[in-house]
């Protein structure tokens, strides 16, 4: 994967209609550390990650991408650069699962390009990445929640982009693909990718971003270390909840226990 | 997963693209040569037309080329549009129920034709017809993107076609009731059931630019299609401005699809049937359905209108007629398919 992607944003607000869903929101991001975007539902972690993929508009505040405002970028080299997986895991028809990865090679290729042999070694990485590298000509429509989401995932990869946003990405998975994904993608990140993944599961949080950043109503309310940000205060005040810590060696992970 | 699970996985018939465009180009040129020599009114088959030519040459010639070309190249053209621009629909609407008669752009085309040829508007000019059926076409598209284009529900959209077939009727029926002509209402309601008999090589002339000015927009999506297989976002992520993308659909639809219902009026389910039967030839990848639809298209039309100059009926069977018969069984098929699968 290539390198080099930052991006700065800075006194972002976003609305629908009249809900301010981001109110303000400043940070800056590069590769070398994964990045866990946290928050209870309606945070405002699915608008900050669309308007940083240039799919919102926003009233106001600047995202830059690179040093260059978003939005003065073109839309073959944004989607070059950044990798964006939706949250939506809906597939309109039976493709392959080959074919699904390839379209994320769209980017890299003329409209009447074929596929070369290095987007083929790109599509064989995303997959064998992905661990769905067995199921290449499966149709889509045949596979498990947790399949599909991988292949998903796959998609973005194959487009080899200097930046991927996933939008929870191993929502749904079970356990040992949740922790084989996570792995995957710190592996990417400290590679120099600059990776950013919309989380819910507090532990696997803790346990794997180098970095995370609490959202609560559309404003960061803490950025850091998970040993820093998953205090308990901070998460009696955004949750609502209790949690216990628990270690392995050097490394902990909290734990969600009860409901305050 | 949405339409994939009405498809199921009855495994691949996939072919390669060569050898189904190219099959299916034979299949077009067989059958417009074979709709050049069938006919009615005593004239019917080779063996006739020869007779004729032997007999009177300018008979034969008029025959051949002012009655019996015309109606096989629009036959041809017409069914390429419909089913092209079906094909566009269902990928950009990400919805298999989606072409033109089901969504209520055929009938706002014949409205546009029937307001514009009863009313004079435009002063007459030969191109107003098919102009006034690219202005209904358009109208009914944009707001049909606007209403639909975002629903998770296939059938929203549908019912959205309902209310735009609906109030196109019903303004249809405005139109006839303030008609001018005492003739009019049952000129415009042979006209609506959707014929190629009796027209002419200008009326050929007037709609092809139009309809060509269509396909060219139409496939110019085609690309932007596949990526919409993962959803709007998905595809504006890998760099397609879907803005211009469903301008340049909505326009290629207008023109052609309101070209082609200004000139030989309704034919329905044609944009439904031939991409859904096609799909699975070309991997269901919406790209390749265009060109594949494209000729279907046409290959049903001319198939079609060779079949109702062969009913023996007192009356030529209109071909928007015969295409309704067998369209409605295969959208309620389509449909009961669709709810089983729990959309």
């Amino acid at each position: 994967m290539t390198s080099g992607a930052h991006f700065e944003v800075k006194d972002l607000s976003v609305g629908y209609g009249d809900t301010l869903a981001l109110d303000g929101v400043s940070m800056s991001a590069k590769g070398g550390g994964l990045i866990g975007l946290i928050g209870p539902n309606g945070a405002g972690k699915t608008t900050l990650v669309k308007a940083m993929a240039g799919l919102l508009p926003f009233s106001h505040g600047s995202i830059q991408l690179d040093s260059i405002p978003l939005m003065s970028w073109s839309q073959s080299a944004k989607a070059k650069k950044v990798g964006y997986l939706s949250q939506s895991r809906t597939v309109h028809w039976p493709v392959t699962v080959e074919r699904l990865v390839s379209l994320g090679r769209i980017p890299h290729r003329g409209p009447w390009d074929g596929v070369s042999d290095g987007d083929l070694e790109a599509i064989n990485r995303a997959l064998d990445f992905a661990d769905v590298g067995s199921l290449r000509t499966r149709a889509v429509t045949t596979l498990s929640g947790g399949e599909l989401a991988r292949v998903l995932l796959a998609r973005v990869l194959a487009g080899e982009p200097a930046a991927v946003l996933a939008d929870e990405p191993v929502s749904g998975l079970d356990p040992g693909h949740r922790l084989q994904v996570l792995e995957g993608l710190k592996a990417l990140a400290e590679s120099g990718c600059l990776v950013i993944v919309v989380l819910h599961d507090l532990t696997l949080a803790s346990r794997f971003c180098d970095r995370v950043i609490l959202l609560h109503e559309g404003r960061i309310e803490a950025d850091g270390t998970p040993a820093t940000v998953l205090v308990p205060d901070t998460l009696a005040k955004v949750y609502g909840i209790e949690a216990v810590t628990v270690s392995q060696g050097a490394e902990r992970a909290v734990l969600p226990w009860s409901h305050i | 997963m949405s339409m994939g699970a009405a498809y199921g996985t009855k495994g691949s018939r996939e072919v390669s693209q060569g050898l189904l465009l190219g099959g299916l180009a034979v299949l077009v040129i067989v059958l417009a040569i074979t709709s050049l020599f069938v006919g009615r009114l005593g004239i019917g088959g080779v063996g006739d037309l020869l007779a004729v030519q032997g007999q009177d040459p300018e008979t034969f010639r008029i025959l051949l080329i002012e009655v019996r070309l015309p109606r096989t190249l629009l036959a041809l053209t017409v069914g390429a549009t419909l089913g092209l621009s079906g094909a566009v629909l269902q990928g950009l609407l990400r919805n298999p129920l989606a072409e033109p008669f089901i969504l209520g752009a055929s009938s706002s085309a014949a409205l546009g034709a029937v307001i514009v040829f009863y009313f004079g508007v435009a002063g007459g000019s030969a191109f107003a017809t098919p102009l006034g059926g690219v202005a209904g076409t358009m109208v009914a598209t944009a707001a049909l993107l606007a209403l639909g284009s975002r629903a998770q529900d296939p059938l929203t959209l549908i019912l959205a076609g309902v209310a735009l077939n609906a109030l196109a009727a019903a303004l249809t029926s405005l139109a006839l009731n303030l008609a001018p002509s005492p003739y009019a209402a049952l000129e415009i309601v042979f006209w609506i059931l959707g014929s190629f008999a009796d027209r002419s090589l200008d009326h050929l002339v007037l709609a092809l630019p139009l309809m060509g000015i269509g396909w060219v927009l139409l496939f110019s999506t085609w690309r932007a299609l596949d990526a919409l297989a993962l959803g709007e976002d998905a595809a504006a992520s890998l760099g397609f401005n879907l803005a211009a993308i469903k301008v340049r659909a909505i326009l290629g639809c207008a023109f052609a699809v309101g070209a082609a219902v200004a000139t030989t009026g309704v034919i329905s389910f044609v944009g439904l049937v031939v991409p859904h039967v096609l799909r699975p030839f070309v991997g269901y990848r919406p790209s390749r359905l265009l060109p594949a639809s494209l000729l279907g298209g046409a290959a049903l039309m001319l198939a079609a209108d060779i079949c109702v100059r062969l009913i023996d009926t007192q009356l030529e069977l209109k071909i928007g007629v015969l295409t309704a018969l067998i369209g409605t069984p295969f959208f309620f098929h389509l449909l009961y398919v669709l709810r089983r699968s729990g959309q």
